[in-house]
């Protein structure tokens, strides 16, 4: 427990038992070194760091009772500046007088930063060698490993840091980041099992914490585990937008995995849904803050991404209505829409004329423009079946053809014309491997 | 640490144990407080038996402390963490929690130390050891406690003195020598002598180390416990 407040770096502590007048006079200790420091504290606050570090000089020739004390928020104030040779020679100098373990954690600090890891590394094990419980030693620790690439090492540092000090929410995730990176899922999933398991209790849960335990027990094929930690994932109130999407898109995933193909198909529509509602909530507000320009913007990608789903188009009209701006918005839907369909004609046309190439090239560009429109991608697809159809198949464009499907069975993996053109594209591969084979 | 397959490692689970009474023993050392407000005010004869009481429980709590943190030491679980301490505010805070049994048993203390002076210690280590060298003072004094602190070449001497009948024999032949000389057997005082000597060995300043010295007189003519800090 008392690890666990370390954690938290308070200005000072007391040893039970204390009685109320002992603990007015370390207060009042600590108000006094607080308002000695003040203006130092106030310039960094105010993130002057020239300047507190020329207060710190100034306190420090005047002489002050917290002489040391100075010194050390003052080498903190060239690290932050990034003045790391010089912060370096300052924690040295202590260090010559006397061995503090905030200045050789200091040293350590500096000589990371100054990319001298062999020794920034020795720094951090003597730390711990003298204090095994220095839980910021074994942080650093792993952050050199890792800077020395030896990613492995530096989670076996953190891993044993875990097991001194469990409760610390933030370390078990930093071990759970590495690993989810390494792809170590095993480890990745007893981490973030760690991190949710902590916050249960905690008024500091979060939805992202929920979704990587799923996404490392997706990939260990513990998929019943993971759509039940996404499903108390999504249940947390107050989320980010960007993070319940995140899961919503997992569950997907998670749920096809799972064979329950309607499910999916479900959540993925409820979250397109979610994601128009929440650019036309947006787009409102930007209206009614009179930025009518991003708001215009904003509803014009919509369209764009969507330029077929009537029910949407008319959602987006009636914003423009609600805003005064009717006439403009009925004319931008009409425009975006003619312009789409034009665009796609124009494509479709060239494509029969045997124009294959210049198609193929008006789709490519379309469809990085608008990696959200399930017609252009869906033809920039069918395209690039024409092409290997009359010229043969080459892997390049089998991948980008796969490319583009991809795009689309995110947002309608059982659309009819999907299927049809994932049908195509199967064949060519498996043609391309019969040829081959 | 255990020697035995699957048996409780006995050493943790003797140092979880002390952790838990000196945790009762410190409550009980708060509740006597809040009873002391109470008895001072109603029972006023009878304010210096319970604060007699509580140093007891005080003197219990600081020697499992002490204990606790030998142990710490042992397992590599223990750093000194030096900083900048105003001394005179060091002494205040030592004194504070023996206010009331010094005050109800009619001993005068007095504190001789320049205001300005500030020195480098880690002050919750040191607290201890001051603080178990005045409970023990509050038992012996006669009537007088003086506690003072200045720089002597280099180091920072703090004396606490009183005008009981000094240290026996025993306890100052344990101050001196080197650590492993400290006989917890003879007198009760071996552990806080033992402890006081880990500590102050862990102040050091470009080779210098710290140490404490005993005596009998001074200037009061009782025991003398004096800390030099490098």
């Amino acid at each position: 427990m008392v690890l666990g407040a370390m954690d938290h770096a308070p200005d000072d502590y007391l040893v039970k038992p204390f009685n109320r007048n002992a603990l007015k006079l370390r207060i009042e200790r600590v108000l006094r070194r607080k308002v000695e420091l003040g203006g130092i504290e106030q310039a960094a606050a105010d993130r002057d760091l020239a300047t507190a570090i020329a207060h710190c000089d100034e306190k420090l020739s005047a002489g002050s009772p917290y002489r040391l004390a100075i010194v050390q928020r003052k080498a903190e104030l060239l690290v932050a500046a990034g003045e790391y040779a010089e912060a370096l020679a300052l924690y040295e100098q202590v260090l010559e007088e006397r061995h503090l373990r905030w200045a050789a954690m200091g040293r350590g600090g500096c000589l990371y930063h100054l990319g001298r890891l062999a020794e920034a590394e020795a720094v951090f094990e003597a730390i711990i060698k003298g204090n095994r419980l220095v839980m910021e030693a074994y942080d650093w620790l792993a952050r050199v490993k890792e800077a020395q690439g030896s990613g492995e090492e530096a989670r076996a540092v953190l891993a044993q840091a875990t097991t001194l000090s469990p409760r610390s929410v933030r370390r078990h995730r930093e071990l759970g980041q590495m690993a989810l990176k390494a792809g170590d899922y095993e480890a990745a999933s007893k981490a973030y099992h760690s991190v949710v398991r902590l916050e249960r209790h905690s008024f500091q849960r979060s939805v992202a914490d929920h979704t990587r335990l799923a996404q490392a027990l997706h990939a260990c094929g513990d998929d019943a585990g993971a759509l039940k930690t996404l499903r108390e994932g999504r249940r947390i109130a107050g989320a980010k937008e960007s993070e319940q999407r995140q899961a919503g898109l997992l569950e997907g995933d998670v749920l096809e995995a799972l064979g329950q193909k309607e499910e999916a198909e479900a959540v993925r529509n409820a979250l397109a849904a979610e994601g128009h509602a929440s650019a036309l909530e947006r787009a409102k507000m930007l209206f009614a803050q009179g930025e009518t320009e991003e708001g215009s913007r904003l509803l014009e990608g919509l369209v764009r991404d969507n330029h077929e789903d009537e029910t949407l188009l008319s959602a987006v009209r009636s914003v423009f209505q609600d805003a005064g701006m009717g006439v403009e918005g009925d004319a931008m839907v009409t425009a975006t829409q003619d312009e789409l369909i034009n665009l796609n004609n124009e494509g479709v046309d060239l494509a029969r004329a045997g124009r294959v190439e210049e198609a193929a090239t008006l789709f490519r560009d379309a469809a990085e423009g608008m990696p959200a429109n399930r017609v252009v991608n869906l033809n920039a697809a069918q395209v690039l079946v024409i092409r290997m159809r009359q010229r043969g198949v080459e892997q390049s464009l089998l991948d980008e053809a796969e490319r583009y499907l991809a795009r689309v069975a995110s947002q309608a993996p059982d659309d009819a014309k999907y299927l049809a053109v994932r049908r195509k594209v199967d064949e060519l591969a498996a043609s391309r491997r019969s040829s081959q084979g | 640490m255990s020697d035995h397959d699957g048996g409780p490692d006995f050493d943790v689970v003797l140092a979880s144990t002390l952790h838990d009474v000196k945790n009762s023993i410190a409550l009980l050392v708060s509740a006597i407080d809040q009873l002391g407000l109470r008895v001072e005010r109603e029972l006023p004869e009878l304010a210096p038996d319970l604060y007699g009481i509580q140093a007891e429980a005080r003197r219990m709590n600081n020697e499992l402390v002490q204990l606790l943190s030998l142990y710490r030491m042992g397992r590599g679980e223990f750093s000194v963490s030096p900083r900048d301490v105003v001394v005179v505010e060091l002494l205040e805070e030592a004194l504070s929690e023996l206010e009331s049994v010094l005050r109800t048993r009619g001993v005068a203390v007095e504190i001789d130390c320049d205001p300005e002076l500030s020195w480098v210690l880690d002050d919750n280590l040191v607290l201890g050891v001051i603080r178990n060298a005045l409970n023990n003072m509050a038992r012996y004094a006669r009537d007088r406690v003086r506690i003072s602190a200045r720089t002597e070449g280099g180091w920072l001497v703090i004396g606490v003195e009183d005008n009981g009948a000094g240290y026996p024999e025993s306890v100052l032949r344990m101050a001196g020598g080197p650590a492993r000389d400290v006989d917890f057997r003879s007198a009760s005082t071996g552990l806080g002598i033992y402890f006081a000597r880990e500590v102050m060995g862990r102040h050091s300043r470009q080779g210098r180390v710290g140490r404490i010295e005993l005596a009998n007189g001074g200037s009061l003519g009782g025991g003398v416990f004096t800390l030099y800090l490098p």
